[in-house]
């Protein structure tokens, strides 16, 4: 049975269960995560939200909206949460983040920026807005301890 | 990918994509109503309720105007909006081109108070939605919007000081504006506040200004703020009524077909699925207000000979560097607010943006664009049908494709638009 089968099971049965993100978790590469507008309603404090290998698997990510289900035209906060491989909290990452549409070829409408540190290895990422419907990108560039890595986030607005 | 692999994990994906947001009832099925043939996929839908009017949130609040929902300082900025003794020949005021007859714009190419404007005259229907004003988004508030046209030369010419002087003088205006902001200083000392005075084009008024003492400047400043936020409180109430798009939504999401009440034609519906697939208006065109108050290039071409305009790419800079603006000191915001501001957008990818107006109404507006060169609905659906290559800047809109009855039948959608007290 592949991958792909295996994962579908798992995911049926604990769909079974509770509601959940929808995610392709089968289909992605490390450090891409592909998310639902209202897929992060079940992820209301770091410890449930999903957390993922950046890109070279130097750090674990997750990021949440902090408005559920992320608004349009409206600007909004989300929490970044970083951590080691080992599960410990990464308190002095520098985050950059960029995106925008990639079909569309345009940017961010704003300049979104981690503004302060939160504790717990969370960060506070201020002046977020996605401006019409489709697919975003979210791409976070993390350092910290003397190494870096990325994390994208697609996103697809209805 | 195995094929019973891809098959579960379809099936598992649509088990999981049943909405999980509690906030709306379940988007109905589709429906037909007489005189149409087209129905709704649940997806579009969706997109209709947010395109409908039922759909808007409250207006956002101003923290930088702690008057902006006051009634008496919105009273008060009414009569200011149809003031002409601010402006340099005494016959110019807001409301000369933002004629409210007119749907609060002039139907001029571009504005004309005392010279001629740079740009066509926006409406201010709705404009509180809106966190940045102007075609170009130079100022981040509709009271530091206010500001701007009573000193601009080619609109009304006139300057903060006279301002101040004619709200000083008049018993009635004086005793509002006191009742509102607290007492004003004395301005009788025309020494210290001459007649004329601001940071204008005119000579003897700049010269004026700058002569003047710190606190003398910050006496007039505060009282020219004030004005504007009253005008700004008007303003604030100044917004689209429903149309017959509207009345249509409401019918499909009560799954009503209402035969006796006329609500869209079969063009218009046509119109309206144009609106939000082939010609992909929606993508910016969205929301209740029928836009995403944001800025993009559209690659409207520019005016032969007239200065190269950059748009938002010189607005924002602009917007920030206002001394009225939200994190300035007539400001009544607060740590954390100014949001739009403290992350706004400043790189390159901004040349040759403007401001995505509403279409509400927008058969009323004529004529369009921030050149104003476009006089017909049909001429803005052939632009964008054409979509010439940006001569500034770069757009990011494609060719549409349109036949000829498409064309119409957009056209006939966006006079759809108006707002039944206009039709």
């Amino acid at each position: 049975m592949g991958r792909l089968t295996a994962a579908s099971a798992i995911l049926f049965v604990a769909g079974l269960q509770v509601p959940v993100v929808a995610w392709t978790a089968a289909t992605q590469e490390n450090g891409t995560v592909v998310m639902s507008s209202a897929g992060e309603i079940e992820a209301t404090s770091a410890d449930s939200a999903v957390i993922r290998p950046t890109g070279l698997e130097r750090f674990r990510v997750s990021a949440r909206s902090e408005t559920i289900p992320v608004p349009m035209n409206q600007l909004h906060d989300w929490i970044v949460h970083v951590e080691t491989p080992a599960g410990q909290v990464v308190e002095d990452a520098q985050i950059r983040v960029t995106g925008g549409m990639p079909v569309h070829r345009h940017g961010f409408p704003t300049e979104p920026r981690v503004t302060r540190y939160l504790g717990g290895g969370d960060y506070l990422l201020q002046g977020m807005k996605f401006s019409m419907a489709g697919e975003w990108l979210i791409r976070l560039d993390i350092s910290a301890q003397g190494t870096s890595d990325a994390f994208k986030i697609y996103l697809e607005l209805p | 990918m195995t094929r019973p692999g891809l098959a579960l994990l379809l099936i598992c994906i649509g088990l999981y994509a049943i909405p999980a947001g509690a906030e709306q009832p379940p988007v109905p099925a589709p429906t037909l109503t007489p005189g149409n043939t087209l129905t709704w996929s649940a997806a579009e839908l969706a997109t209709l309720r947010s395109l409908w009017i039922g759909s808007q949130s409250p207006l956002p609040p101003d923290p930088s105007n702690v008057h902006a929902d006051d009634p008496q300082a919105a009273a008060f900025g009414k009569k200011l909006f149809f003031e002409t003794r601010f402006s340099a020949n005494g016959a110019v005021a807001c409301a000369s081109c933002h004629q409210p007859e007119r749907h609060f714009t002039d139907g001029l190419v571009l504005g004309r108070g005392i010279g001629e404007a740079a740009r066509n005259t926006p409406t201010i229907v709705g404009a509180a939605y809106s966190a940045w004003l102007f075609w170009d988004g130079r100022r981040d508030s509709l009271w530091a919007q206010a500001l701007a046209p009573i000193e601009n030369a080619t609109e009304e010419g006139g300057n903060r000081a006279r301002l101040a002087h004619v709200l000083y003088a008049d018993p009635e205006y004086r005793k509002t504006y006191e009742a509102l902001f607290g007492a004003m200083p004395d301005l009788s000392d025309r020494r210290r506040f001459p007649d004329a005075a601001g940071p204008v084009a005119d000579p003897q008024a700049a010269t004026a200004w700058a002569a003047m003492a710190d606190a003398d400047r910050a006496a007039v400043d505060r009282i020219f703020a004030n004005a504007a936020k009253a005008i700004a409180a008007y303003e604030r109430g100044i917004l689209p009524g429903p149309s017959r798009f509207d009345s249509y939504v409401e019918d499909l999401l009560q799954h009503a077909a209402k035969a006796s009440r006329q609500t869209l034609t079969a063009d218009e519906i046509s119109g309206l699925r144009l609106f939000i697939g082939k010609a992909k208006c929606v993508m910016c065109h969205n929301g209740p207000q029928f836009s995403n108050h944001e800025f993009h290039n559209t690659g409207v071409p520019p005016v032969p000979g007239a200065p190269r305009d950059e748009g938002h790419y010189q607005g924002v800079r602009e917007a920030l560097a206002d001394e009225f603006n939200c994190l300035g000191d007539y400001s009544d915001a607060g740590e954390g607010d100014c949001a739009e501001l403290r992350f706004a957008k400043q790189n390159r990818l901004l040349l040759g943006t403007f401001k995505v107006p509403s279409l509400r109404d927008v058969a009323a507006t004529a004529p369009y664009f921030h050149t104003g060169r476009f006089a017909t609905l049909a001429q803005v659906i052939e632009h964008y049908n054409r979509m010439p290559i940006a001569k500034v800047g770069q757009t990011e809109l494609r060719q549409l494709n349109l036949t000829a009855t498409e064309k119409s039948q957009l056209k006939a959608f966006l006079r759809a638009l108006s707002s039944y007290r206009i039709e």
